[in-house]
């Protein structure tokens, strides 16, 4: 399916045409063939009068870091507090290659490394490699819509504990700098900004000094949508980017306890964001 | 007045303080990750001490030392063969200290199953009395050199260790605060053994090596590594965490959040909570 076929397709809230893009994909190293994970998803609900939801993270991941996997926890705290949902699981999807931004190692890797993080620490997340199997960039809009198909449409919902199967609703898990790139002109169509944030909705955590709230008055389909965008704080400053942790990889430093061991082993082993030999 | 032949008389008789204490085991002081021997004779053996009150150890305390390793790896003087975290006692009385001997063991889980060159030394959190800094150092000093012997460099000799406190910004610009650190105990720490400091990103450490007197007399023996990674995971947030019931999860090392749940640290105290 080519992108300008989708860029109509997500005018209207229908995925008719499921975006399986399975055509698109090239031979990237996968070892398996993809399934789409279900392994933590429960099969019924804990409290049928809460809206059954789940999470999802999209990003480079290169690589990932407990700051990723803080992320959930923080909004995991931030639904167990409140009524209206019911957080079911969380996923991790990373951008495919064809994304081209600097410092990607290859897709598989990431995966892998993403799996080996939440595989040894714990019992909600999954990653999903539907994203970066693809031949060229999806966008998120369509990467949502992909994982409403899987888990509505192939998936049936969940079942609530009185036997009826009941819609998950979905949401975009983010970081501020996300956020704010909604506000740069011409990176993200409005027709997304609306399927993003109104038809689905967004979690959004705030680094502590940015001010989101603020940047929500100011941008018009946010503000629209308001009521779909949960802003978390983060009370506890842990930033471990990805590039700083790729750099002390690249000047020999340790990056021990900003990402999980077998993250580190993984790392080191397959010798990915070493310094290429003709750079000094 | 505190030369370092009075403290070590007075350390000799402070060891008849390790009376009252609920550690399982016996004090022993620690060996297990010292090499026997230099890898580098060329280069002066080097062990870190970092004193504070870990409660609890958080990733933070972690990477200081990795920090350190990276720097003095860089570095052609010193060879780093040890790290050491003394945590201080419960004579400290300071808000927050769970109590020492779980402090000690949530120290060891952390680095047991993470680390394969640093050791956790609870002789500091063993006394009944606070003990300070100066007197630490000097207590490994004694252990490491004294009662050790050193280390063995390859043509057999056997070289004195040299021991440095490795610290955060926030415990270098207590130096500033009048009242709280004795002349003698600055200069006997930063001159006689040194100082490896840890900065904040944002912070001026050397502007305030420039404005204190110790500090900047004994420049020469201050190391400062800028924290290149904002990780400001700090115990006293991880604690308020525990006590609202949020998770502390990756912030710290699992065996230790299990070690904090399997024995209630940190909960609210129950005429505090608010019920549900």
């Amino acid at each position: 399916m080519s992108t300008q076929q989708l860029n109509d397709s997500t005018k209207t809230k229908t995925t008719s045409d499921p975006p399986s893009g399975l055509v698109d994909s090239v031979d990237n190293g996968f070892e398996n063939e993809y399934v789409f994970p279900r392994h933590y998803l429960p099969d019924t609900m804990k409290d049928d009068s809460k809206t059954p939801l789940v999470l999802v993270a999209c990003g480079s991941f290169s690589p990932i870091t407990y700051l990723h996997l803080r992320m959930f926890e923080m909004a995991q705290d931030h639904f167990k507090e409140r009524n209206e949902y019911e957080l079911l699981a969380g996923y991790y999807s990373p951008v495919s290659d064809a994304y081209m931004k600097e410092g990607l190692a290859k897709a598989k890797h990431r995966v892998k490394m993403c799996t080996l993080a939440v595989n040894s620490t714990s019992d909600w997340l999954m990653v999903d490699s539907w994203e970066p199997r693809q031949g060229s960039y999806q966008r998120t809009a369509v990467v949502l819509d992909h994982f409403d198909h899987e888990l509505n449409i192939a998936g049936g919902g969940i079942r609530t504990k009185s036997g009826e199967q009941r819609k998950i609703k979905i949401m975009l898990l983010a970081g501020g700098d996300l956020i704010a790139s909604f506000g740069h002109p011409g990176v993200w169509a409005p027709k997304d900004l609306h399927h993003i944030v109104g038809h689905y909705g967004c979690v959004i955590i705030e680094r502590t000094g940015t001010d989101v709230y603020g940047f929500l008055l100011s941008h018009d389909i946010l503000y629209q949508h308001r009521m779909n965008v949960t802003v978390i704080k983060q009370l506890i400053h842990n930033d471990i980017s990805s590039t700083k942790v790729r750099l002390f990889i690249k000047r020999d430093m340790s990056i021990k306890y900003l990402s999980p061991n077998p993250v580190i082993d993984y790392i080191h082993q397959y010798g990915l964001y070493k310094a290429k030999p003709d750079s000094y | 007045m505190s030369s370092p032949n009075l403290i070590k008389s007075i350390l000799k008789s402070k060891n008849v303080n390790i009376t009252k204490s609920n550690f399982d085991e016996d004090y022993a002081f620690p060996r297990h990750h010292l090499p026997k021997i230099l890898k580098d004779d060329n280069k002066t053996p080097l062990v870190l001490v970092a004193c504070g009150s870990y409660s609890p150890i958080t990733y933070l305390h972690l990477r200081m030392f990795e920090m350190a390793q990276d720097h003095f790896k860089e570095k052609e003087e010193f060879e780093l063969i040890a790290g050491y975290y003394s945590p201080v006692s419960d004579g400290y009385g300071k808000e927050g200290l769970a109590e020492a001997k779980h402090r000690v063991k949530i120290c060891q889980l952390a680095v047991e199953s993470t680390s394969d060159w640093l050791m956790v030394d609870s002789w500091e959190s063993r006394q009944e009395q606070y003990q300070r800094t100066a007197v630490v150092l000097d207590h490994f000093d004694h252990e490491l050199n004294d009662i050790g012997g050193g280390i063995k460099t390859s043509t057999g000799e056997r070289k004195k260790i040299k021991i440095m406190l490795l610290a955060g910004g926030d415990l270098i610009a207590s130096f500033g605060h009048p009242g709280v650190w004795s002349p003698e105990d600055l200069h006997h720490i930063v001159g006689h053994y040194g100082c490896v400091i840890i900065e904040r990103t944002g912070t001026d450490v050397y502007g305030f090596l420039l404005s204190h007197d110790v500090l900047y007399e004994h420049r020469m023996n201050i190391s400062v590594i800028k924290q290149l990674i904002h990780n400001d995971i700090s115990s006293t947030k991880v604690r308020l965490f525990v006590k609202r019931n949020m998770s502390i999860k990756y912030l710290l090392p699992n065996p230790v959040i299990d070690y904090i749940y399997e024995h209630g640290l940190y909960k609210a105290k129950p005429d505090t909570t608010y019920s549900t």
